[in-house]
């Protein structure tokens, strides 16, 4: 197609698109489209356009009035606009956690596009390997820093010890002065680094809880009996959408991640009730599987008892005195095929 | 409408027979959206209507005509409207839009249909709706410029993907509505 957006040709077909041609216009429109192929693809442009801008609400006044008033006159296009807002609200869930890499200007679309996508192109193996060689990392900064801790207090108080000794000045005890000062200074820099070390520590363990999320939505052409989906408090994610585990035929078990938000008991109880309120399954035994970065509970439920539907997870920690406390609550939606 | 008459309707749109099937498909096509920017409620059935009463009329007038024949088809679809305004009242305005409609299936559907793309398209239509205004702009600017291709090659791109992805949801509502 040669004619611009911009162009006068695309601006004529979006009044026409509106209602807002006379009839010699629209009849000189109408003949350009049956006999012209760029002319026919402008409109199938500008009606695209259209429906994408006033789900987006970019629309002026006059032309969202237009668009409701004459343009979803037709039911055709009153079921492409229903297509438009859901393609518009997926894709924009799916921009809206993680931001795209910032692709280079020799990049082509066979190079996956998210961040996400390269780190699911790793395979498992090298996700565990990177996993156990980044917590190594950090247990190694960790106790660094704790023998250099020790070794400054056993320094300062060897210096303590020389100057209850001896009032006058000892150049052994300048010697320990400055080996303190240094020591300290390493100390100070490896504090840095290990908090570096754990903000990466964290990220990496978000990005890897997203990755097991995303696995989930392939659980069925991957030919595993299981689907995992991870689940954080609230009933929507940041999206505003539900959690959504796909059930496919051959998967056995659905293990819901449930990320706590605080984690104030030894014991838990699970429970998944669908949308009419009726339990489907609980468990009251659970133990929270915690990391340094984050607390969660796995739940593991019978796949054939999950019907397509929406699903609410309760999460009810257990006081020694047997009593129940709601510690979260969670949304999930099964998609069966 | 016989066989003999299609045949002959064809032979009058191109004299190689997958051209003219071709031509008659975009014909058809031109047609439901012209009847749909005039706000018909029954778009193809009026395309439909125009082609048969074409068909009926090829043998007379095939030989003398001179021209693009899809503006004979466009001629006589200007009948068919005005006999369709004719016989039904303009319909209602539609109803005010509910912006927090219910899309669970467009969105089931539009999920199943995202994974039968080639990753390469699912990942362009997603890149290519994922932002708004300005960002918008900034984002297919920079999509282009990494695909090497024009502004413009990656809208029609884009928009032959979104019109599969489209077709598909149809046929997934469609296939749940009657079951």
């Amino acid at each position: 197609m040669g004619t611009e957006e911009t162009g006068e040709e695309y601006r004529l077909i979006r009044r026409y698109l509106l209602g807002e041609l006379r009839e010699g216009e629209r009849v000189d429109i109408e003949r350009r489209l049956m006999t012209d192929e760029e002319c026919f693809d402008s409109l199938l442009l500008a009606e695209a356009d259209l429906a994408d801008e006033y789900t987006r609400g970019e629309l002026s006044d006059s032309d969202r009035q237009r668009f409701e008033d004459y343009f979803l006159l037709a039911p055709e296009r009153r079921r492409d606009l229903r297509f438009a807002k859901a393609l518009t609200k997926y894709a924009s869930a799916a921009s809206s956690a993680p931001s795209p890499v910032r692709p280079s200007a020799t990049a082509d679309l066979t190079r996956p596009l998210f961040w996400w996508q390269s780190l699911a192109s790793f395979g498992r193996p090298r996700r565990l390997a990177m996993t156990l060689a980044l917590a190594a990392v950090f247990g190694l900064l960790v106790v660094t820093g704790v023998w250099l801790l020790s070794e400054n207090r056993r320094l300062s108080s060897r210096i303590e010890q020389l100057q209850s000794q001896q009032l006058e000045p000892d150049p052994r005890v300048e010697e320990l002065r400055q080996q303190l000062a240094n020591e300290r200074a390493r100390s100070g820099a490896l504090g840095q680094q290990l908090e570096r070390e754990r903000i990466e520590h964290e990220e990496t363990a978000r990005e890897l809880a997203i990755l097991k999320q995303q696995g989930s939505t392939d659980g069925g052409r991957s030919g595993r009996s299981f689907v995992s989906v991870v689940l954080t408090a609230g009933m929507m994610r940041g999206g505003g959408e539900l959690a959504t585990v796909t059930v496919t035929p051959g998967v056995q078990r659905v293990r819901l991640q449930l990320i706590l938000e605080r984690d104030d008991y030894a014991v838990y109880r699970v429970d998944l009730r669908n949308d009419q309120g009726i339990e489907v399954w609980s468990n009251q035994k659970l133990t929270a599987d915690r990391t340094n970065t984050v607390t969660t509970l796995v739940a593991s439920v019978p796949a054939r008892l999950l019907a397509r539907g929406d699903y609410i997870v309760t999460v009810s920690g257990v006081t020694p005195a047997g009593n129940q406390e709601t510690a979260g609550r969670y949304g999930l939606r099964v998609v069966a095929r | 409408m016989g066989q003999a008459a299609f045949d002959r309707l064809l032979s009058w749109l191109d004299p190689d027979r997958e051209r003219a099937g071709e031509k008659y498909e975009q014909i058809r096509a031109r047609l439901i959206k012209i009847f749909q920017s005039r706000g018909c409620q029954t778009s193809e059935e009026l395309a439909d209507d125009t082609i048969n009463r074409v068909t009926r009329k090829v043998a007379n007038i095939a030989d003398g005509y001179q021209g693009d024949p899809a503006l004979y088809f466009y001629g006589v679809a200007q009948k068919v409207f005005l006999e369709y305004v004719t016989r039904k009242p303009p319909p209602p305005p539609p109803p005010r839009l509910d912006q927090e409609e219910d899309l669970n299936e467009e969105y089931e559907c539009l999920e199943q249909c995202l994974e039968r793309l080639s990753p390469r398209s699912r990942e362009l239509i997603l890149l290519y709706y994922q932002r708004d205004k300005q960002a918008k702009i900034d984002s297919r600017k920079e999509l282009a410029a990494r695909l090497g291709i024009a502004s413009n090659a990656l809208k029609i791109r884009a928009l032959r993907v979104r019109n599969r992805l489209r077709d598909c949801v149809t046929q997934c509502l469609n296939k749940r509505g009657s079951e």
